[in-house]
């Protein structure tokens, strides 16, 4: 049985550390539009919304049944990053606050194993019969000519439309798991999953009714010399190209209602195009956005990260229209926070390690 | 031969290769830009993904290790520097350069 204080130990480290180096990894312009400049109007609705009727539920249904409402560990973890700084606003108190984060946080550990960044217990390969599963599905193939360029290709476009579709919220609608060292036709080799799970949100983005791509998961086998490093959420950087040091590859797709494997070169040529052309449409629209309906955007998805939820009781997870009203009359504050010390920044989540709340019970 | 280094940034994909720089500020520029050479911008995002799939190599004014250039990059199998903070400022159309993109080092050829 898994050790539920280390594990939440672990995930506290992990949260610290995520929000002391997310600048580090992704310094720059995000796309967009930064979340930050809707600090101000999203951050307490948003998080009275959520907290009230994450309350309920806790008491009708109590957090495991809760978290599976959630099914992926990361639309949490993206959740307790948005919701902390606005329980603060609308006056929780700290006891309470830290009881909530430690809540999230068990429900994180309910729907994930071992890397709280990439490894999650719906899809696990956590053990040899899983990966043994994987192996014998006849996915998998050792790619010659052009498939290690056109898996490269399929990655780039998933991530890249994943990124057009849902903006800033991208990291709770896939997961990238692994890597799982094992052996291939005697080889050693590391495992790296990629998953997109929700390709086509049609209530969310229109453009993409009758999109007929719905979900997409990948298996790649790579050298074991090539080293990945998770270091926020489903996102990896790696050391060396990885199309020169891919020993096997394979996948499947929920494509035009079927699942289809990914081993025609004609299919996946197909599936890059799909993306490409979206992707393409997509984006530059959200580039001719002002940037009021960039704001309006980005309050509909924070909100699309809790539909599931909101549909236990039936109702709807379109935002408020007070608040999107307010965003229409207000605008936004165009400007990013202080940026803080090292020290700063983790004090922020310093709730997470009140001493009241029974961590190490 | 030695390498003059011009600038340094984060290496953000791995690889090596040699090119012609080509500044590009904005997505209405993507026409000039033609199969092989060195994308150099401020930053991307998804509407770049065109023009990122034909470049040699991308280099970026902003930018960490899983920024937008540098995910993709990745994935495409292209070599990238991320994060140089003056790219767009010090490179100049044409020159002809060499990119290290473990060590986000850019140098003159």
């Amino acid at each position: 049985m898994k050790d539920e204080k280390y594990s939440l130990r672990r995930m506290r480290r992990a949260i610290a550390r995520s929000c002391i180096e997310t600048d580090k990894f992704t310094q720059g312009t995000i796309w967009p539009i930064h979340p930050s400049y809707l600090a101000r109007i999203l951050s307490a609705p948003f998080a009275k919304d959520f907290n009230d009727d994450f309350q309920n539920l806790k008491k009708d249904i109590g957090l495991k049944a809760l978290a599976k409402v959630f099914v992926h560990p990361s639309a949490l973890w993206l959740i307790i990053m948005r919701t902390m700084p606005g329980l603060k606003i609308i006056g929780l108190k700290k006891e309470k606050r830290a009881i909530f984060a430690k809540d999230i946080l068990r429900m994180i550990d309910f729907l994930m194993a071992g890397n709280i960044y990439c490894e999650d217990k719906k899809n696990i390969v956590w053990d040899n019969s899983q990966i043994d599963k994987i192996f014998n599905s006849n996915l998998l193939f050792s790619p010659k000519d052009n498939f290690p360029m056109l898996f490269g290709r399929l990655h780039a476009d998933l991530m890249n439309f994943s990124q057009s579709v849902f903006w800033v919220t991208n990291c709770a609608h896939r997961e990238i798991h692994g890597p799982y060292p094992c052996r291939w036709n005697n080889q050693a080799v590391n495992l790296v999953i990629r998953e997109y799970f929700l390709l086509n949100p049609e209530d969310l983005v229109k453009d993409l009714r009758n999109f007929p791509l719905e979900s997409l998961t990948t298996y790649s086998l790579y050298k074991p010399k090539v080293k990945f490093e998770f270091a926020v959420l489903n996102d990896y950087a790696n050391d060396l190209p990885l199309s020169e040091n891919l020993v096997a590859v394979g996948g499947q797709a929920k494509y035009l209602g079927e699942l289809k494997k990914l081993k025609d070169e004609k299919l996946l040529t197909k599936l890059c195009q799909l993306l490409e052309k979206r992707n393409k449409e997509i984006s530059e629209r959200v580039n001719k956005l002002s940037e009021k309906e960039k704001a309006i955007g980005l309050i509909f998805r924070s909100y699309y990260l809790i539909k599931n939820m909101r549909k236990q009781f039936d109702k709807s997870w379109i935002p408020p229209k007070d608040l999107i009203e307010k965003v229409k009359k207000e605008g936004i504050q165009k400007a990013l926070p202080p940026k803080g010390t090292t020290k700063q920044k983790a004090q922020r989540f310093l709730d997470l390690y009140d001493p009241r709340v029974g961590w190490e019970k | 031969m030695t390498k003059k280094l011009l600038l340094k940034g984060v290496g953000a994909s791995p690889g090596k290769t040699i090119g012609l720089v080509k500044i590009i500020i904005s997505p209405n520029q993507f026409i000039n830009f033609k199969k092989g050479m060195i994308l150099v911008t401020k930053m991307t995002d998804p509407e770049w993904l065109p023009v990122m799939a034909q470049a040699a190599a991308v280099i970026t004014d902003e930018g960490g290790l899983l920024s937008h250039p540098a995910i993709i990059c990745r994935e495409f199998g292209i070599p990238a520097v991320v994060g140089t903070k003056k790219a767009t400022k010090i490179l100049r159309n044409k020159q002809k350069i060499l990119v290290e993109g473990k060590k986000g080092h850019i140098y003159e050829r």
